[in-house]
């Protein structure tokens, strides 16, 4: 026991190193505390995985993972880019740099296709309509380079 | 190969109608690979109970169906003469597609008609686009919204 009474165990954390014996696993008690960092006004653990020696944080795997920004300014921005405001004018209402604003909205678009990957699997629908609809992207796509 | 004078990019989007729920989405031209795409995106979500389709006139998702789920015959030789008869893919018993196909003139609605395609037992009032055309609506008021979204990512 330390001195500040017993240390956690962190049951339910599992090493995210995908290479690791124990790679999805909690309570293997391969998993112990490796200190804290401040990020986005909180504080964040670290732990280390003593099967295969690797180092993670809490926000492993999430969408915040190695932002800087506060988690409300992040999502403030996103929702107001959502909601059709321009990149630009977002930006400047919210003090974060335009490429700040698209480097978090790319971040988020793979992080939605991620969680889509993983729950939309194995669907029981009775009855799929399908149809298309004509978008404007082919402009600006031409002017980007994107798409 | 029909060609379209709105040929540009197009978001085609399947959509389970009970549950209001997107299934998948893909961008691009109207075109029979796109259509393949989104019966392939669509497909690999769901179970191995396969839905009731409906789409739109479009001939392009009917090949896409038969494409992912038909099964191929191939005509034993018979011995006589002539050409032997080609490999035809054919739709399972168990796939269900149906169109809704609307007949304009002058840009005025004249006709809608309900038509099977592959599968029996449809119930006629399982025939409709109507949801999904609603749920089109919705971006189609937020061009700008979507075009920037599209752009960004």
């Amino acid at each position: 026991m330390g001195k500040r009474g017993p240390k956690s165990k962190f049951t339910d954390v599992a090493c995210p190193n995908e290479a690791c014996k124990d790679h999805g696993v909690a309570g293997h008690g391969n998993i112990m505390g490796n200190g804290t960092y401040q990020a986005r006004n909180t504080t964040i653990r670290r732990y280390i995985c003593h099967t295969c020696g690797k180092a993670f944080c809490d926000s492993i795997n999430t969408f915040y993972y190695n932002l800087r920004k506060d988690e409300s300014i992040i999502d403030l921005a996103l929702n107001i880019s959502m909601k059709g405001m321009s990149n630009e004018g977002t930006a400047e209402v919210l003090k974060i740099r335009p490429a700040t604003l698209k480097r978090w909205l790319a971040f988020g678009a793979k992080q939605c296709d991620n969680v889509n990957a993983t729950l939309m699997k194995n669907l029981h629908v009775q009855r799929i309509e399908m149809d298309e609809m004509w978008v404007i992207v082919k402009k600006n796509s031409s002017e980007n380079g994107s798409l | 190969m029909e060609v379209y004078e709105d040929d540009g990019s197009w978001m085609w989007i399947s959509f389970a109608s009970n549950s209001r729920l997107i299934i998948a989405f893909t961008i691009g031209p109207r075109k029979q690979y796109v259509a393949n795409e989104l019966v392939k995106l669509t497909d690999d979500c769901l179970s191995k109970d396969k839905p009731i389709y409906v789409t739109d006139g479009l001939d392009f998702y009917k090949v896409a169906l038969l494409n992912q789920y038909g099964l191929q015959i191939e005509y034993p030789r018979t011995g006589k003469r002539g050409r032997p008869k080609k490999p035809k893919i054919v739709p399972p018993d168990d796939l269900k597609y149906a169109q809704v196909v609307k007949k304009r003139k002058g840009g005025k609605l004249q006709k809608v008609e309900k038509k099977v395609i592959f599968g029996e037992d449809i119930e006629q009032s399982a025939i409709s686009t109507s949801l999904i055309e609603r749920q089109n609506f919705l971006p189609l008021t937020r061009q700008s919204t979507l075009k920037q979204f599209l752009a960004d990512t």
